[in-house]
């Protein structure tokens, strides 16, 4: 059976600088797998080449038994992989439960100019129900008609995370989800993306700093350092690997449990 | 001089001959790029601080009879510091992290207001029929002949000379001077900079007071290529000095030198050689005829639209794109049912009575009027659009108006076709040139869509019109653009009454089409987009087609718009309705008042229409006063005092980028609240502008 | 729910559109267009008098008390004044100019007694700022406080208003096609043909100044100047008796010439071109004879369209020596014997202004007024006087213009639907001689006129 996402052979450099050298990554349906590395390490370029936002100097990317290289961002969104921002990327002045209803609407496809104009183009009944199960499943049920300048940073990631949710994917990329939040809220929204998966059943890549985070988050997880796969197994085995410590330097031995 | 032959000796010819007119552009592109890299400002108003400096020249050398020296310091090293010190702390501080369509609007209500400020003060007129004197003496009347094909002017030689040091020494202060590295760091972030000790307010001041002195001293040295001195020849420079500067991605001086100087060169290129590739080769006529004229306009869009390295370097060159702060939330998203009630029926009052006033009681004039505010709300809804809605600055609607104007001409006028027919073909035909349009010029986005349909309605303006098949040829030229009024049925619209009807009847469907497309599908996707492309893009929107939709339907309803004011006006009048200044006006008026409600889009059109006899020539006051004798006598005030006004204003939107509707709408529905709920522990409404400092995030806790 | 209703309405009002109950009002241009062929001259119950003595002085001071006219009383008729001060791209002074010769006019004509016991007046001095005209129009429309209105306008919206509401109305005749088929319109220049149209004057200039070779220059913005460049074109073909041919064409330059004139110069030069005539204003004119005596080509003979400004060609001097320039009137330097030329001096003295094309075309326009009034006789109204006008059949508002026969000249024309009574043309032109204006033909006889198609030496003559 071939894995749900199947990286293979990515490159990618910047002006002569090898940011990638051919990774190879897959996610199974279902999995939750982490990416790690220190800073500057090719994360967030190996994302941005799966999300379609860089184009790989070579190698292939194949989602659901497809290749989606030659995809453009939105139409591989469509295809099932939904992702969230390290810094928050929520739409200015709309609620809550409009940034899931736009979701929604765009999943669908059923939007257009002409039913805009005949006035069908305002949210169903079944599309806010749609909605409110999911910002209840997230626990943003008190928020839904909250203008999303009043909502904390988790409060948003959550939001981030319910609008991909409404795009049903097979797959979510969580960009360090962590970042900004403190011990508990990480912990709150760790549980929360526990139950959601359980749920829904979608496979989570999660690119990470916070080695605690993916430590007990992943069952895999792939480590990178200067572009290139130091290690891939086991979260917990790889962690302890002698070569992964090494290079993060900035990471005391002991927190790698 | 005999004449050279050969086409060796024509091709340096031809690069001489364009070496003056290049110069002038590379002289403006210089002084843009120069502001735009010191303040982060696309400075439309540069050619009216060139304009300035120049008349100032003009007036001490020439009619005060100063010598050249002391007429120069004054023009060019006391005013021209002076205005960009005052702008400087009067409007662009304030601005300095403000959208780039703030600032755009912002430097074209000075370039409307600084030339007649200048000019009432020092009672100026402009000249006409002289050639203003340059600053070295005799400088018109003394030629050199250095290659023996072309003799130039020791005023040219002095101005290309100037314009390569100035190049220097500006690219030199950029590299080797604390001052210019930290210029360019406070236009890149400012409050990095503030962190790292420097003081950007300082910092501004001299980047303002430098790049106003290269426009002085620009404006003086282009003076003598004309034999007029006039605001608006100075502000046609610039846009095509823009196309110039482009080259250089606005960020390189010595680019946009060459750029300046190769564009003079390939128009005179072009001039000599593609007349005779005409003779040999007839089907070039139809270029020669068009691109002649059109030339900076071509070659603008054609940069913007065909080099990729522009967009790619976007986020470099254009340091403030994509982190314009975020737009607050329309103050009617956040105000109480009962306010809103209130308010509505309140509104809805009182645009009855004042319907049923004009209805029964207006004279021809105020009819003219008030149908022209309800035409105008309607063109303005286009901008509701695309701007408000949308997020892009297009300034080619008036274009799209014109297509409109001269779609009801031909198909009614030369094809006996009904208006009412015709309106709306005219605005699908719109539609389509709309579309086909934005989908070079939409990607682009931010300041370079503003820049590409602005060099489109320049094209539409030099080439279009031209055609017979648009501006109706010779028929016109007979009888002019003459349209004619509608008959429906049992109504005749040729009655001023029953027009005014049908106007606001279309301004209801449209603003209809425009509140259910802001609420629908289209706007939700429109809004998505704006808040954050990425987002919108990883749920599977395309940017690209919902864009494509708000641009033609923008286009559409400015045709329609266009259509019906000509139609009103029995006559296209582009001249006086649609040239592509028009649509820097309604730009700057509809975003000033407010880009992104219906209401806003209404106000633009009755000030537009109805401001300027109301108020400005006082008939209010006679009103009050029940007599029109006892109006005071500084009514009516002056059109330039108008234009200054409407320059002013134009800062008022600088501290309020939402626009005056909602700004003090949000402000009474804020102490509204407030007195509501004055019990103590409720949270306080964040403060509607300029608050947030995350710039790309909304989230603040 | 309400959004559908609404929807629901707009779509039967575009179906009801389509059925044949639709279509456009009847009170557009084309009936006046079939009026003015038709009616030709109106029933004379006005006066009556023969139009060529329109300065018979026995109805002149009568007074009959009229009311209900707007703009009349039993002391004054006054009129509204429209013009662009405010926002000119040209930069010249056009509604102060205007205003001068009219009020001149005015003050000529009051200091006679006036007319019918009463006093001209200017009563409304409007600015429509370049871009108003329509609305400032429709103000006069409304407050209907003038008897008559003057236009001269770069932008002519309004007059389709004025028109309509049937108030005389007297321009500078700039815009042909805004006066077209307009019977209440009166242009200074009353000639109606338009989109490329012959004229022996330029080839007889080019002619007289010696020239083999011409070339015709434009811009190529507005149809209006491509089609004037293609008159002297087609000018040089029709007549080839004047022994030039076109060496150079062309019409498509840059309003303003921002970039300059070198190129095209150098390239007629290499075509020998000795004689230009061109479609363009005086500031790009200026430019052009700079670029000329840069190249060194001071000796090519200019043909200026819109250059008779003395100002103008003193400051530039000698650029534009021995150039030709159009007119439209009588020129100031012709002799005022049996014309109003005089007056007009005298009186632009009185009032301390200078004379000017502008306040020529006021004191002309003012002075077609005057002699409607005169031949609509002591009971006029707005209508009499527009008719008793267009009965006129050689107004030549004092010796001042060729003689207009406002009975058929209102109707627009091309060169191949030349009327019979439009075959010939009379012209006045002036040379610049020692840097001053100077007729062509003799100053008692300035009008060069060509009594028909053909070509011909122009007979000189003097208009009264």
């Amino acid at each position: 059976m071939t894995a749900l996402l199947e990286a293979r052979g990515i490159r990618k450099s910047f002006a002569g600088v090898m940011a990638l050298h051919f990774v190879d990554i897959d996610v199974d349906a279902g999995e939750t797998v982490g990416l790690i590395g220190p800073n500057g390490a090719g994360k967030t370029t190996f994302f941005n080449c799966v999300l379609g936002i860089l184009r790989s100097d070579s190698g292939v990317v194949r989602f659901d038994g497809r290749d989606i290289s030659g995809l453009r961002v939105h139409e591989r969104a469509r295809c099932g992989i939904g992702r969230t921002f390290q810094r928050i990327e929520l739409f200015a002045e709309s609620t809550v439960r409009e940034h899931l209803l736009i979701a929604e609407r765009t999943r669908q496809g059923t939007g257009s100019l002409w039913k805009d104009l005949l006035g069908m183009g305002r949210p169903h009944r079944d599309e806010i129900a749609r909605c409110d199960e999911v910002l209840e499943l997230l626990g943003l049920g008190a928020v839904a008609e909250a203008p999303i300048e009043h909502l904390s940073l988790g409060q948003g990631r959550l939001v981030e995370v319910g609008r991909a949710l409404m795009t049903d994917p097979k797959l979510l990329l969580l960009d360090e989800p962590s970042s900004g939040l403190d011990r508990k809220e990480t912990a709150d929204l760790a549980a929360t993306l526990r139950k959601v998966q359980a749920e829904k059943g979608f496979a989570i890549l999660l690119v990470e700093h916070d080695v605690e985070f993916v430590a007990g988050f992943t069952e895999r997880s792939y480590v990178l350092d200067f572009g290139t796969m130091i290690a891939q197994g086991r979260t917990r085995e790889v962690l302890r690997d002698p070569i992964v410590r090494e290079a993060y330097l900035g990471v005391p031995a002991t927190e790698g449990t | 001089m005999t004449l050279a032959t050969g086409v060796g000796a024509d091709f340096l010819r031809a690069l001489l001959q364009g070496t003056p007119p290049g110069t002038v552009y590379a002289l403006v592109a210089l002084g843009f790029v120069l502001t735009y890299k010191t303040s982060g400002v696309f400075n439309l108003a540069f050619g009216a601080q060139a304009y300035v400096s120049a008349a100032m020249y003009y007036k001490a050398h020439t009619e005060w009879g100063w010598s050249i020296i002391p007429a120069l310091v004054l023009s060019v090293f006391v005013l021209a510091p002076a205005i960009g010190l005052t702008l400087e702390r009067l409007v662009f501080r304030y601005l300095r992290t403000g959208t780039s369509v703030a600032k755009l609007v912002v430097t074209i209500g000075i370039s409307l207001a600084l030339p007649n400020i200048f000019e009432l003060i020092t009672n100026f007129k402009g000249v006409v029929g002289r050639t203003p004197a340059g600053i070295v003496p005799n400088g018109a009347g003394v030629f050199y002949d250095p290659f023996g094909v072309y003799p130039f002017s020791r005023d040219e030689l002095t101005t290309i000379g100037v314009a390569v040091f100035a190049m220097l020494c500006l690219a030199a202060l950029f590299r080797f001077s604390a001052i210019g590295l930290q210029m360019r760091a406070v236009v890149e972030s400012p409050r990095m900079t503030e962190l790292n000790g420097i003081r950007s307010d300082r910092v501004s001041a001299v980047s303002w007071a430098l790049s106003s002195t290269f426009a002085g001293l620009a404006g003086v040295l282009i003076a003598p290529r004309f034999n007029t001195l006039a605001a608006p020849d100075f502000f046609n420079l610039v846009v095509v000095a823009i196309a110039a500067a482009i080259l250089g991605r606005l960020v390189s001086l010595p680019r946009a030198l060459a750029g300046g100087l190769g564009l003079g060169m390939v128009i005179s290129l072009l001039g000599t050689f593609l007349p005779r590739w005409v003779q040999s080769n007839p089907w070039l006529r139809p270029f020669q005829e068009n691109l002649t004229p059109a030339v900076p306009f071509v070659v603008l869009f054609g940069v913007l639209v065909l080099w990729p390295a522009i967009r790619r370097s976007r986020e470099v060159s254009d340091p403030l794109s994509g982190v314009d702060p975020p737009i607050s939330s329309l103050a009617l998203a956040t105000r109480s049912a009962r306010s809103h009630l209130i308010a509505r029926v309140v509104t809805v009052g009182a645009l009855g009575t004042v319907a049923a006033i004009v209805y029964f009681r207006a004279d021809a004039s105020w009819m003219f009027l008030v149908t022209q505010a309800v035409i105008m709300a309607t063109i303005y809804l286009s901008v509701t659009m695309i701007t408000g809605l949308a997020g892009q600055i297009s300034l080619c609607q008036g274009t799209f108006a014109a297509i409109g104007g001269f779609g009801v001409y031909q198909l009614a006028t030369l094809h006996g076709m009904s208006v009412l027919v015709a309106a709306p073909i005219a605005a699908v035909i719109a539609a389509a040139v709309g579309a086909v349009l934005s989908l070079p010029v939409l990607r682009l986005g931010g300041i370079w869509t503003a820049v590409a349909t602005l060099a489109f309605a320049f094209f539409f303006d030099a080439v279009a019109i031209k055609f017979s098949w648009v501006g109706g040829g010779n028929t016109s030229l007979m009888q002019g653009t003459r349209v004619p009024r509608p008959v429906l049925g049992p109504w005749d619209f040729a009655d001023d009454r029953a027009f005014l009807v049908l106007a606001v009847v279309v301004f209801i469907i449209v603003s209809i089409v425009v509140v259910q497309i802001r609420g629908g599908t289209i706007g939700r996707t429109l809004r998505a987009i704006r808040g954050s492309e990425v987002a919108a893009q990883s749920i599977g929107i395309s940017p690209a087609r919902a864009r494509v939709v708000a641009f033609a339907v923008s286009a559409a309803i400015a045709a329609l718009g266009g259509a019906l004011l000509s139609i009103h006006q029995k006559n296209v009048n582009y001249g006086s309705n649609f040239s592509p200044v028009s649509s820097l006006f309604w730009l700057v008026l509809v975003v000033s008042l407010g880009s992104r409600t219906i209401e806003g889009a209404a106000l633009a059109g009755a000030a537009y229409s109805i401001f300027d006899p109301l108020i400005l020539r006082g008939t209010i006051f006679g009103w009050i006063l029940r007599s029109p004798d006892r109006v005071p006598g500084i009514f009516p005030i002056s059109p330039k005092w108008r234009l200054i006004l409407f320059g002013l204003g134009t800062l008022q939107f600088a501290r309020h980028p939402e626009g005056a509707v909602e700004y003090w709408r949000s402000r009474t529905a804020r102490s509204l609240a407030a007195r509501q709920r004055s019990a103590p522990g409720t949270p306080e409404a964040p403060d509607a502008p300029n608050e947030s400092d995350a710039p790309n995030g909304a989230v603040t806790s | 729910m309400k959004s559908n209703l609404i929807k629901c309405a707009s779509a039967l009002a575009v179906l009801s559109c389509l059925a044949p109950a639709c279509s456009n009002s009847e009170s557009s241009s084309t009936t006046t267009a079939a009026a003015v062929t038709t009616t030709g001259v109106p029933t004379s119950d006005t006066g009556g008098s023969d139009p060529s003595t329109t300065d018979a002085p026995s109805d002149r001071d009568v007074f009959k008390p009229i009311t209900g006219v707007p703009g009349v009383s039993d002391k004054e008729i006054g009129y509204a004044v429209i013009g662009t001060r405010s926002n000119n791209p040209l930069g010249t002074c056009i509604l102060d100019c205007y205003l001068d010769g009219i009020k001149a006019y005015f003050a000529f004509r009051n200091s006679e007694g006036g007319i019918y016991g009463r006093q001209l007046v200017v009563n409304q001095e409007i600015d429509d700022e370049l871009a108003n005209n329509q609305a400032r129009a429709l103000d006069i429309v409304s407050n209907n406080k003038s008897f008559g209105s003057f236009n001269a306008t770069l932008l002519s919206s309004g007059w389709g208003d004025l028109e309509s509401a049937g108030i005389p109305t007297y321009t500078w005749g700039i815009q042909p096609a805004d006066s077209a088929d307009r019977l209440h319109i009166f242009p200074s220049i009353a000639t109606m043909c338009s989109g490329g149209c012959t004229s022996h004057l330029m080839p007889y200039a080019a002619k007289s100044a010696g020239a083999k070779h011409v070339a015709a220059l434009g811009y190529g913005v507005t149809e209006n100047s491509k089609t004037c460049v293609a008159g002297y074109k087609n000018s040089v073909t029709k007549y080839p008796e004047g022994g030039v041919d076109v060496a150079y064409f062309n019409d498509n330059l840059a309003f303003g010439l921002p970039n300059g004139i070198g190129p095209e110069v150098t390239a007629m030069k290499a075509a020998n071109v000795d004689f230009i005539a061109t479609c363009m204003d005086l500031n790009a004119m200026k430019t052009l004879a700079q670029e000329l005596h840069r190249q060194g080509m001071d000796n090519v003979t200019l043909y200026h369209p819109n250059t008779y400004n003395q100002q103008f060609v003193t400051d530039a001097d000698p650029l534009f020596e021995g150039d030709f320039v159009s007119v439209g009137f009588l020129p100031f330097e012709a002799d005022t014997a049996g014309t109003t030329l005089g007056d007009f001096l005298t009186w632009m003295e009185k009032a301390g202004k200078t004379p000017s094309e502008l306040a020529m075309v006021g004191w002309i326009n003012a002075s077609v007024a005057f002699g409607g009034l005169l031949a609509a006789g002591p009971e006029f109204d707005r209508q009499k006087v527009t008719d008793a006008t267009n009965a006129l059949t050689a107004d030549t508002a004092g010796g001042l213009l060729k003689p207009i026969n406002w009975s058929t000249d209102h109707a627009p024309y091309t060169d191949s639907t030349r009327p019979a009574d439009k075959q010939g043309e009379c012209v006045t032109l002036v040379r610049v001689t020692k840097g001053k204006f100077a007729t062509v033909a003799p100053p008692a006889t300035p009008w060069m006129c060509w009594p028909s198609i053909e070509w011909s030496d122009p007979e000189f003559k003097g208009f009264k």
